[in-house]
C-alpha cells in the first residue's frame, strides 16, 4: 500500500523532487481515501486544515446557488491538489468537493506539511508556482469577464461568436486550458440565456404600425357623402337632433 | 338631458355588443339611469348578455317600428330581472332598460323587406329618454355605414367606434371617423378590442390617437376568458379585476366624464 502511495507522491509536482526517505516518511503521514462516485471529499464551511492530492479519478468543486441548486465551479483530475489555500490561510472550506467517479485521494494535514516544508523549503516554490498559475488564470478571466459584461450591458452580443471561436483552439491537455474552457462555456451559456430571453421579449411586444390607403379612404368617404341617404340625413340632422328632449 | 351614446364599428365581430352591454352595466352600477337599444335588427345579439331568449323577450323593437306597441312597452327593466348569473345579479335594483330586437327570423325578414321610417326610431328613442328619465341611452348597431348607422351617428352625443388592431379595421375606421366628423358628432372616442398580448397597449393607444386624432378610451385585450363566458353574463361585473374588465371600466369612466 505505501509503495503505491510513494509512487503517487512521486508523480505530483509538489513532491517529485523529494528524496526517497522523505517520501517514505511522508507516505506514513498521509491519510488515504477511496471514495465512490458522488461521495463528498470536502464539505463547504468545514474547518480547513489539510490539502488533498487526487491521484486517481475526477472530482468536481461545487458551490450552492441562491435557489439551493448546485453550481459546478471546476473539475480536477489525477495529479492535482485541492484545498491548498487552507494550508496558508486556515479559513473554512470555500466550496465542497464531490467525487465524479470512484477516486483515490491522499490527505496531508497542515502540521505534517509544515514540518516537511521546514526540512525541504524548495517545496514552497512548487506551491507558489501552483497558486500563482491559478491566480494568473483567475485574474485573466476576471478581466475578460469585466470587459464582456460591459459589452453585454450595452447590448453587444456579437463579440461572443469571436470569443467562442478562440475557445475552440484551447489545448485540452492543459488543466488551465480546460478550466478556461469551462469558464467560457458557462459564460457563453449565460449569454445565450440572456439573448434568448431578450428575443422572446422582443417578439412579445411587437410594434403596431398603421397603414391607411389614403386614396381608397377618400374614395369611400366620397361615395358615402355623395349618397342620397347621407345627403338626406345631413339635411335633416338639425331637425333630427332638435327632436332631443329636455330632461 | 339624457345623452345618446352610439357604439359602432366598420366591420362586424369587433365586440360591439359585448362592449356596449358592459359599459351600459357599469354606468348603471354608478346609479345612472341607462337604456340599451339593439338597433342591429338584422342580427340582434345584445339580449343574450342580459339573459334573454326568444320566449322571455316580450315586446320587441320590431313591434314598435310596425306601430304595434309603444316604446315603453318594449323596454325591459333588467334591474328587476337579473337572473342568477353572478355578474348580472349585481344589477339588482339598478336602472337599466333593454330594448331588444326580435330574433324571430320572420320578423327580421319582414322588417328588412318593408324597411321602417328612421324618424319613427328616432322619435321612439326620444320618448324613451323622456319616459324613463334616462341619463344615457346606448345604441348597439349593425356594423358598417348604412342608413340606420348614419342616423344613429347623427343623433349621438357621444360616438364610440370599436376597432380591432388590424389593417382592415384601421382603414374602415378612418372612413367612419371622417363621416362622423362630417355629421358634426359632438364627442367621439375610439375603443380597441381584441388587442393581442404581443402588442404594448400604450403603444397601440399612442399610434391610433396619432393616426386619427381621436382619443382612445380603452384598449381591451383579446382573451379566451370572454369567449368562455359565452356572452351569458356581464363579464366586467362577474370578473371586475380582469384586464378586459378594467379596460371597459376605463371606457365607461370616459363616457361619464363627458358633460
Ligand atoms: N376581447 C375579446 N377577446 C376575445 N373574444 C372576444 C373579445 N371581444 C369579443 N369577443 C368575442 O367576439 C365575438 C363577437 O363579439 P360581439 O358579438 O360582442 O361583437 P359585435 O361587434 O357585436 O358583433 P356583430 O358585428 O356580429 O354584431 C363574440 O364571440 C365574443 O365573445
Ligand atoms: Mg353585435
Amino acid at each position: 500500500m505505501s509503495k503505491k502511495i510513494i509512487k503517487a507522491l512521486k508523480h505530483s509536482s509538489w513532491f517529485q523532487s523529494l528524496p526517497d526517505e522523505v517520501l517514505k516518511d511522508l507516505a506514513t503521514k498521509v491519510i488515504s481515501y477511496e471514495l465512490d462516485k458522488d461521495e463528498v471529499l470536502i464539505r463547504k464551511n468545514d474547518k480547513g486544515d489539510s490539502v488533498f492530492y487526487i491521484y486517481d479519478g475526477w472530482v468536481k468543486i461545487v458551490a450552492g446557488d441562491a435557489l439551493g441548486g448546485e453550481v459546478v465551479l471546476n473539475h480536477l483530475g489525477p495529479g492535482e491538489f485541492v484545498g491548498e489555500l487552507s494550508l496558508v490561510d486556515q479559513k473554512p472550506r470555500s466550496a465542497s468537493v464531490v467525487a465524479l467517479s470512484s477516486i483515490h485521494a491522499l490527505e496531508l494535514k497542515r502540521d505534517d506539511f509544515i514540518n516537511i516544508l521546514y526540512e525541504n523549503p524548495e517545496i514552497a516554490l512548487h506551491i507558489i508556482a501552483n497558486i500563482s498559475s491559478r491566480m494568473r488564470f483567475t485574474s485573466t478571466y476576471v478581466e475578460k469577464a469585466i470587459q464582456w459584461s460591459y459589452r453585454i450591458a450595452s447590448g453587444d452580443y456579437d463579440f461572443a461568436t469571436d470569443e467562442i471561436q478562440k475557445t475552440n483552439i484551447i489545448d485540452t491537455s492543459k488543466p488551465d486550458d480546460v478550466r478556461a474552457n469551462r469558464f467560457l462555456d458557462a459564460f457563453f451559456r449565460m449569454l445565450e440565456g440572456i439573448k434568448s430571453r431578450e428575443d422572446a421579449l422582443k417578439t412579445q411586444l411587437v410594434q403596431l404600425t398603421i397603414e391607411i390607403d389614403q386614396a381608397k379612404r377618400d374614395e369611400e368617404i366620397d361615395s358615402v357623402i355623395n349618397s342620397e341617404i347621407f345627403q338626406k340625413i345631413k339635411a335633416e340632422s338639425t331637425q333630427l337632433r332638435g327632436n332631443r328632449v329636455k330632461k | 338631458m339624457g345623452k345618446i351614446v352610439s357604439i359602432h364599428s366598420f366591420r362586424g365581430g369587433t365586440g360591439k355588443s359585448n362592449t356596449t352591454a358592459n359599459i351600459a352595466s357599469l354606468v348603471a352600477m354608478e346609479g345612472k339611469r341607462v337604456g340599451v337599444v339593439d338597433t342591429d335588427i338584422q342580427s340582434p345579439g345584445i339580449h343574450v348578455l342580459f339573459g334573454l331568449n326568444e320566449e322571455s323577450m316580450g315586446h320587441t323593437l320590431n313591434e314598435f317600428l310596425r306601430n304595434e306597441c309603444s316604446i315603453g312597452d318594449v323596454a325591459l327593466q333588467i334591474g328587476e330581472n337579473v337572473g342568477n348569473e353572478p355578474g348580472r345579479k349585481k344589477l339588482k335594483d339598478k336602472y337599466l332598460w333593454l330594448i331588444p330586437s326580435s330574433i324571430n327570423l320572420r320578423e327580421i325578414t319582414d322588417i328588412l323587406k318593408n324597411s321602417y321610417d328612421p324618424n319613427i326610431l328616432n322619435a321612439g328613442l326620444q320618448t324613451l329618454i323622456k319616459e324613463k328619465e334616462l341619463d344615457y341611452l346606448f345604441i348597439d348597431t349593425h356594423p358598417g355605414l348604412n342608413e340606420e348607422t348614419l342616423l344613429s351617428i347623427t343623433i349621438s352625443d357621444i360616438l364610440i367606434i370599436i376597432l380591432r388592431p388590424d389593417q382592415q379595421d384601421f382603414q374602415g375606421t378612418a372612413v367612419t371617423v371622417d363621416i362622423a366628423r362630417a355629421l358634426d358628432v359632438p364627442n367621439m372616442v375610439l375603443a380597441v378590442n381584441k388587442a393581442l398580448s404581443r402588442y404594448d397597449p400604450d403603444q397601440i393607444r399612442e399610434e391610433i390617437e396619432k393616426t386619427y386624432d381621436v382619443k382612445v378610451a380603452g384598449v381591451m385585450p383579446l382573451t379566451e376568458d370572454l369567449v368562455e363566458n359565452q356572452s351569458k353574463d356581464i363579464f366586467s361585473l362577474r370578473e371586475p379585476d380582469h384586464p378586459w374588465s378594467k379596460a371597459v371600466k376605463e371606457i365607461a369612466e370616459t363616457i361619464i366624464e363627458f358633460d
